[in-house]
């Protein structure tokens, strides 16, 4: 019983920090601040 | 063996009470975590909304906000005399590819069965050099990173209209300031990445707190009486005493006349030389492409070049303008062709300087949106 809680426990703080890891990285990459061009954009009213 | 077991055991076990953690406090965690990814996807949200539901959604350029106090410009008309629910999307510069792209980010079974689209062309689009299409300011304005995200982990579109979004990035990275991931990989790397690519998924997912069903908007025709309400739009024009082509006073003095003076008008149309290296042209025909799987027809609305003003070159405009009419009606959609194959044909106040519609102009664009949609009921 002693050896289960232990692997359990060893488990439970692998998948938690997998899962954390994972979902930081993925909100980080989809989480970008709006970009801008460099060139700009110029209105030809006619 | 029991040591396997209780290994295997253990570890089931601990997923689950993950997974079950991560499910009870999945918006404490990610509102804590993720707020800005959270305020880009809530920007996308209402544009989506409009069109899933079946409000009628006009896209357009400079001519929806150019003058923003015409009565009959349809924002103000359907939505404060007709009280018929009508939205506006775009401003100037916004042509062909903006859209396609904006479209192809939402697409889904929902937009495909409900949405009713306008398109508002101007034929300035076409002209100019063979790279004339949506200028990258602009693309960069209306597919945002949350449209983005959209585009590449949310829409069901085929993945050809991803690609030739993700081309036109890549083409133009290098005017990008500091680009970030969305914009910095290519699609394909993206699709390669399967773990992070199912995760990106299940964030969108989770954050996507658009109403799944949203109340269907439904229109009923208003019946009005059109002749009279062109009456009553050239009496509330402001009337025009320094020309006689119907030009506002104001615009005339500021660009007209000065042309006039060094000889050079009235204008000359510039036209690409050949419609297949035709930028903008060749978007438009991808556009229409997307939109076949729509089940509400679409309405293209052909604008002019004042004929009294774009004098010199106006048949090879005229041969792009038929060449694109005949490709919008081959698809069965609606058009409204505006454009004046003769200046003689032209009415006085279509325009209010020499693009942008004036009052009797909007009243024409009105009637066709309320015929195409809302059409009579059968007696």
């Amino acid at each position: 019983m002693k050896y289960f809680f232990r692997t359990f426990l060893i488990y439970l703080l692998l998948i938690i920090g997998f899962s954390f890891i994972i979902i930081d990285e993925n909100i980080d990459d989809l989480s970008g601040q709006e970009v801008e061009s460099t060139v700009e954009f110029v209105y030809e009213a006619f | 063996m029991n040591k396997l077991f209780s290994n295997i055991f253990a570890f089931i076990l601990a997923l689950v009470v993950v997974v079950s953690l991560f499910y009870v406090s999945k918006n404490e965690i990610l509102n804590y975590y993720a707020k800005p990814l959270q305020d880009s996807l809530q920007k996308t949200i209402s544009l989506q909304n409009d069109l899933e539901s079946g409000k009628i959604v006009v896209f357009g350029s400079s001519e929806l906000v150019i003058n923003p106090n015409q009565k009959f410009l349809p924002q103000n008309y359907f939505n404060n005399d007709l009280k018929l629910p009508l939205r506006i999307q775009g401003n100037e510069g916004q042509q062909s590819f903006a859209i396609l792209s904006q479209l192809a980010a939402y697409h889904g079974e929902t937009i495909k069965e409900n949405a009713k689209v306008v398109i508002l062309l101007s034929p300035s689009w076409f002209t100019g050099s063979n790279n004339n299409g949506t200028t990258l300011p602009k693309f960069l304005e209306f597919m945002y990173p949350g449209m983005m995200n959209k585009l590449y982990f949310q829409s069901e579109v085929d993945d050809s209209y991803k690609i030739l979004i993700n081309n036109y990035v890549k083409k133009n990275i290098t005017y990008i300031k500091n680009p970030n991931f969305i914009y910095e990989y290519s699609f394909n790397e993206l699709e390669e990445d399967y773990l992070n690519n199912e995760v990106k998924k299940f964030l969108i997912k989770s954050f996507d707190n658009r109403d799944i069903n949203p109340p269907l908007v439904t229109y009923k025709n208003p019946m009005l009486d059109y002749e009279s309400l062109k009456i009553q739009a050239n009496k509330i024009s402001t009337p025009s005493t320094n020309n006689s082509y119907g030009i506002s006073n104001e615009y005339f003095t500021k660009h007209i006349e000065p042309s006039i003076k060094i000889g050079s008008f009235p204008y000359s149309i510039i036209v690409p030389s050949e419609l297949d290296k035709n930028q903008e042209y060749q978007d438009l025909l991808v556009l229409l492409e997307l939109l076949k799987s729509y089940k509400i027809k679409p309405l293209f609305v052909m604008q002019d070049l004042h004929p009294y003003v774009f004098e010199k070159n106006r048949d090879e405009m005229t041969a792009i303008i038929t060449t694109i009419k005949s490709k919008i009606e081959e698809n069965n959609y609606g058009y409204l062709d505006m454009w004046s194959y003769k200046k003689e044909n032209y009415e006085i106040g279509t325009l209010t300087d020499i693009v942008h519609s004036g009052e009797l102009g909007w009243v024409k664009v009105n009637q066709k949106i309320i015929e195409h949609f809302m059409p009579k009921e059968a007696k």
